[in-house]
């Protein structure tokens, strides 16, 4: 999605510092500003998530007879009642557990193919390097939420549908990255040292060259999740979503089908959107805070 | 693709029909309204504006699924429903039955003439009918499976000649198309035919069309119907604009605006209502022909009774009537209208809609299994289904779990929602919801009437204004067809073939209602409701709109067209 | 991104931008722009064999899917068969889809029985009236933000408008839709709301109908642009970053021209191009935003033909409609490459 003019204009470059630099990281990406306010949501809708997924029932029971529908928010309704009664508030707590599950499942996903394409083709180089970057181009090139409605529509509808969606045709910014990364580390000193000893490719990809990734690997990925949770809830508004979940984007295809715009219910429009815009932010100001911090050039000073 | 993609939708049946068209109302609703734009809006007078989801999705009579309402305005038909929806002659003044219903003679008026001025004649209506029966595509080719032979002895006589008594004389849709133009054609031209020309002989004729867009028809002064002596049509429309919207609250605030005259059906109860009060606006609701039911497998082998067919998937326990009858009283049907419908609609019950009118038959309200958990745990408690290991799920007396699968299409939103109602309702009697499963239409229909591999599912039918149709739905013939229960009973059996050649309308009737009886009875449907068909109308520019079952527009019935007038 | 993000990263075998008076002949396609042309072209060839396979690869007998009814006779469906040409060999089926699509003859809807071309040609116009309207938006104000923010990088203006730039772009499209039809013509009453144009309106001058079609536009773009203006605003903001280390801005600045001299005539003016060629390159991404936005506000473009498309399980529409905006996307991202290029001809030599 938009996310991909932040994601790719951070260009990578090296970290001087091999080993585990995460304590490090963690404290300066806690003193910006950004970082702060990113993780202290992200906890926040963490457990929010978990609360919700243990509290409450998805889908929420509905309501009894037809006064139920679309009730206003009220001391015994704290955020209104939907089309069939059921409490918005209940289905805004399930709905977090849906967003973050799809966020982080599609990004593994994803990650774990870039990094796969990324590490072997900025290892391996030459006419493979150059076959596995055309194929990646291409996966870039090609618009993703055309490609992904397409997908979506022909596959059998639900969760495990979205998930791999998204997952798959999100992969290619990340092994562009990651190849990034890996050329400019296979020239350094401690890899041409470990090769110079005789380490097989594999073991020096494992033991130095996917830490050395791992920064940017990981900030790229938060970003992803930003990015798949919010093409999660477009889903689910054009009704692509899964049927029998409550989610914040089928809430909203819900409130929409039903005319709550123009009938002016504003307790059905607004929650979902409001907490999809803070979720995805929180991830958004994870990533890019951690992208500065780890490509300290970036950085602000 | 090939060139021959017009065969996409060869053979499309009338259970497709009654889904799709179902769809077009339902499906396809959005929201978002349109404010008054100063500039537009200019209303002549004789105008009716005419805002729908959907135009049609083609104008070639042949091929079209859609609602055909646009079609009969353009093209005549021997026969018509009136605005009581009961079949009435139209093009033809004389209909004579023989040979036990299974041939029909038609006269049909003289000196008609097509749009072009080419005269209509029976060769033409021969030339359609054999065209319908051959191809056997779109909306009304399904009605032609029993026909014959077409005979055209003379130039206003024209002889059907069916295999046994139709259920439904195909004569009152098929729209009567001119041979000269159409003539020449191969199968697979027809298919793809555009007919931008739309030459036809009705009350209308085509001025413009874009598709998607809109569809402007002019009156057609000539047209016989206006000053025949046998039912004068009275209205004076000049011309008829059908906009395509794209929404269902573009619809309201466009009627709100002035920039319509008339809605199609609006399925957002709540969009509906929020039109109630505006000035010159009406809003009404019509009885509808549209039953949502929840449809149940009971395919039972016809050679060892009580035991699953071999082809079945269906959980064998669902052929007790009891555990049927259990789900039936365990459903609460008030709150599914309430819920789903907004209240617009009435308690489902038995198979055929009050759409239909004199031939629904109604049960008592003492009488329905309907919204009693209580009942329902007493009939399973006494069948001994009994939850024996304490799982909150009962067992029958050999320890099978009354575990089953609910499916629900997506293609109309209320679908999926009624499941999702019924699914706590059933578990709170004792039985097992395995899981409500959207699936799209057509996976479904496969999985339900090909391969009979479901329990339960909901599910959605629109009928034409007869009986014989939903009534024929049941039959035993009709495995792998239309059936969507793969019930078959045979004292149903021989009430459904009787009434469709029983001469005597009083005795058809009690025929039809007595078959509706049996059929409530077994409990193969649990019909959750009736959908009531709302639109809304503005009575500033036009006048005498007529009060028609199932709604004023997108109906059988084109006769709101032909009888309103200019204020 | 293409690959012209990461300059110097970019596959190729020595230099071969050579002045052409030494040009073998056929030389040429080994140039840049050759190149990049070609990987275009694979891109929809890959695209459209997607399409064909994704058609014949679903579940189930493919002439089920276009019957789209599962009761015909065992004859019928051969007929059928025969007809689509599906009893054919696969790669011949393959040959003939993609000699069509070069035709742009993309088949006949399922649903409307017509060339889906007749269908696409509207909606493309519609969409590409949204989309231009949507990246003046963006242009106008992205650049503004976004020079601001770079010229006061550091200070609590840049931090606030970096702020809001992810803020922005964390918004569901489709839901600053549904937010700006809830205020500016439920709440306020200001604009239409849906469509292109007034149901059955009657225009007495074409200027009538453009000011119509105006009003109905506003709403829209501004539902693209509100969430995408701020990854432009970002892209300028880095790209002014990135030139104030340039040694051309040194020297300015050690020149002592005054700072806002220097921000015009050296900054922006380096920086504008970048951004611009980045802004061509997220096309792809603004399509995502348009098809939300023209199912929102029921936008007869591509967007909501696909939407309906899906709704009707019309799959050569919904196929074409996705070829169009690969289309789309491909030759904006070409061009904006081979411009880029042009800036930076380390793509072009590396």
């Amino acid at each position: 999605m938009s996310a991909e003019g932040i994601m790719t204009d951070a260009a990578p470059t090296a970290q001087d510092r091999p080993g585990n630099q995460a304590p490090a990281v963690m404290g300066q990406l806690w003193r910006t500003g950004r970082g702060k306010i990113g993780l202290i949501l992200l906890a926040v809708f963490l457990v929010y998530g978990v609360a919700g997924y243990l509290a409450y029932e998805n889908p929420p029971a509905a309501g009894e007879t037809v006064e139920d529908r679309f009730r206003a928010p009220s001391v015994d309704y704290l955020l209104g009642t939907d089309n069939l009664g059921r409490s918005v508030w209940e289905q805004l707590a399930v709905g977090a557990g849906i967003s973050l599950a799809v966020g982080v499942a599609a990004t593994a996903i994803a990650v774990l193919m870039g990094s796969i394409v990324g590490i072997t083709s900025g290892y391996i180089g030459g006419r493979f390097d150059q076959f596995a970057m055309g194929i990646t181009d291409m996966f870039i090139t090609i618009p993703a939420l055309p490609l992904i409605i397409v997908l979506a529509a022909v596959l059998s509808r639900g969760l495990p549908t979205i998930i791999v969606v998204i997952g798959v045709t999100s992969w290619a910014v990340p092994a562009r990255l990651i190849r990034a990364e890996v050329l400019s580390q296979r020239e350094r000193t401690f890899i041409l040292r470990a090769k110079a000893i005789g380490m097989r490719p594999l073991h020096i990809m494992w033991t130095h060259v996917l830490p050395n990734v791992a920064g940017i690997v990981l900030a790229n990925a938060i970003l992803l999740t930003a990015a798949a949770i919010l093409t999660e809830a477009v889903l689910a508004f054009l009704g692509l979503g899964d049927p029998s979940l409550i989610s914040w984007g089928k809430m909203l295809q819900n409130a929409f089908s039903s005319g709550a715009t123009s009938l002016g219910y504003w307790w059905v429009l607004i929650p979902p959107g409001l907490l999809i815009t803070l979720l995805v932010l929180s991830f958004t100001l994870v990533g890019n805070a951690l992208t500065d911090v780890i490509d300290p050039r970036r950085r602000a000073e | 693709m090939s060139n021959t993609e017009g065969i996409l939708q060869r053979q499309i049946s009338r259970r497709q029909f009654m889904a799709y068209t179902g769809k077009f109302g339902v499906a396809a609703m959005f929201a978002s309204p349109l404010v008054a734009v100063a500039c537009g809006g200019e209303t002549a007078s004789g105008v009716m504006r005419f805002g729908h989801l959907n135009i049609f999705d083609t104008p070639n009579p042949v091929v079209t699924v859609s609602t055909p309402d646009m079609h009969w305005l353009v093209y005549d038909r021997l026969m018509e429903f009136d605005d009581n929806l009961s079949p009435q002659l139209s093009l033809a003044t004389n209909r004579e039955l023989s040979n036990g219903g299974a041939t029909v003679t038609y006269t049909i008026r003289s000196g008609v003439e097509f749009h072009d001025g080419e005269p209509l004649t029976s060769a033409d209506i021969k030339y359609s009918f054999e065209l319908y029966r051959d191809t056997k595509k779109g909306l009304f080719g399904g009605f032609f499976e029993p026909l014959e032979t077409v005979e055209a002895p003379d130039d206003t006589t024209v002889v059907l000649h069916f295999s046994g008594p139709p259920a439904l004389d195909p004569s009152v849709g098929a729209p009567i198309i001119p041979a000269h133009i159409w003539q020449g054609m191969s199968p697979e031209d027809i298919d793809i035919f555009g007919n931008d020309e739309m030459i036809g002989s009705g009350a209308f004729k085509l001025n413009e069309y874009t598709p998607d867009d809109r569809l402007v028809l002019d009156r057609n002064s000539d047209w016989w119907g206006w000053s025949s002596n046998d039912g004068p049509k009275t209205g004076t429309l000049e011309q008829i604009v059908k906009v395509q919207l794209a929404n269902e609250e573009t619809i309201a605030n466009s009627l709100r605006n002035n920039e319509i005259d008339v809605t199609g059906t609006i399925s957002s109860p709540d969009i509906w209502a929020g039109l109630q009060g505006e000035p010159n606006v009406v809003v009404e609701e019509y009885p509808g022909l549209v039953l949502d039911h929840f449809g149940i497998n009971v395919y039972e082998d016809p050679d060892n009774p009580g035991q699953p067919h071999p082809d079945s998937g269906g959980n064998p326990l669902l052929l007790d009537p009891v555990i049927r009858e259990a789900m039936s009283w365990a459903m609460d049907r008030q709150r599914l209208v309430d819920l789903v419908l907004g209240g617009r609609g009435m308690k489902g019950s038995v198979v055929l809609p009050p759409g239909l009118g004199d031939a629904f038959l109604e049960v008592p309200e003492g009488e329905q299994a309907n919204g009693n958990p209580v009942k329902a745990r007493e009939i399973l408690d006494a069948a001994g289904y009994i939850d024996r290991d304490g799982d909150g799920v009962r067992e029958s007396p050999d320890g099978e779990k009354l575990s089953f699968r609910l499916f629900a299409s997506t293609v109309i939103d209320r679908l999926p929602l009624y499941a999702e109602l019924i699914k706590p309702m059933l578990e709170d009697v004792g039985m097992e919801i395995q899981g409500v499963f959207g699936e799209d239409d057509p996976t479904l229909i496969q999985r339900v009437f090909v391969d009979a591999d479901w329990d339960m599912y909901t599910w959605v039918w629109q009928t034409p204004p007869d009986a014989t149709f939903m009534l024929s739905v049941q039959s035993c013939d009709q495995f792998g067809n239309l059936s969507d229960t793969y019930y078959c009973d045979a004292d149903y059996e021989a009430l459904f073939k009787a009434q469709q050649t029983e001469g005597d309308p009083a005795q058809r009737l009690n025929m039809v209602k007595e078959a509706q009886q049996i059929f409530y009875d077994s409990f193969a449907y649990c019909v959750m409701a009736y959908p009531t068909k709302l639109q809304a109308y503005r009575d500033d520019n036009l006048v005498g709109w007529p009060f028609v079952n199932n709604g004023i527009t997108t109906n059988w019935s084109t006769e709101t067209f032909l009888v309103v007038s200019e204020a | 991104m293409t690959s012209s993000l990461e300059p110097g990263t970019d596959t190729g075998s020595g230099p071969v931008d050579v002045p052409a008076s030494r040009t073998v002949r056929w030389r040429w396609l080994r140039s840049y722009p050759a190149r990049r042309v070609l990987q275009g072209l694979i891109t929809l060839f890959v695209v459209a064999t997607f399409n064909f396979w994704l058609f014949r690869m679903l579940p189930g007998d493919p002439a089920r899917l276009i019957a789209r009814e599962s009761r015909l006779s065992p004859e019928a469906f051969e007929q059928l068969r025969e007809s689509f040409g599906l009893n054919e060999p696969a790669w011949q089926q393959y040959l003939t889809y993609l000699t069509k699509i070069v035709r742009f003859d993309t088949g006949i809807s399922f649903k409307a029985r017509m060339p889906v071309t007749d269908l696409l040609k509207p909606a493309l116009t519609n969409t590409l009236i949204l989309t231009g309207a949507a990246l003046v938006l963006i242009f106008v104000f992205g650049l503004a933000f976004g020079i601001v923010a770079g010229w006061r990088r550091g200070t609590r203006t840049d931090t606030s408008l970096t702020l809001t730039a992810l803020t922005l772009w964390s918004l569901p499209t489709f839901w600053v839709g549904l937010m700006l039809v809830l205020l500016f013509s439920i709440s306020l009453g200001l604009l239409p709301v849906a469509g292109i144009r007034s149901v059955a309106a009657i225009y007495r001058t074409p200027f009538d109908e453009m000011r119509d079609v105006l009003e109905h536009l506003v709403l829209p773009a501004a539902t693209i642009a509100i969430v995408s203006v701020g990854s432009i605003a970002l892209i300028m903001r880095n790209s002014l970053a990135e030139v104030a280390d340039e040694d051309y801005m040194l020297a300015a600045r050690a020149r002592g021209l005054r700072p806002r001299t220097i921000l015009w005539r050296y900054g922006v003016r380096n920086a504008f191009l970048p951004t611009f060629t980045l802004m061509a390159l997220t096309l792809g991404l603004l399509m995502a935003g348009t098809i939300q936005t023209e199912v929102v506000f029921s936008w007869p473009g591509l967007g909501l033909l696909m939407y309906e498309a899906v709704q009707d399980r019309d799959l050569p529409l919904l196929e074409a409609a996705f070829f169009v905006i690969a289309v789309i996307v491909v030759i904006a991202t070409t061009i904006a490459d081979l411009f880029y290029s042009r800036l930076d001809p380390r793509i072009r030599s590396s």
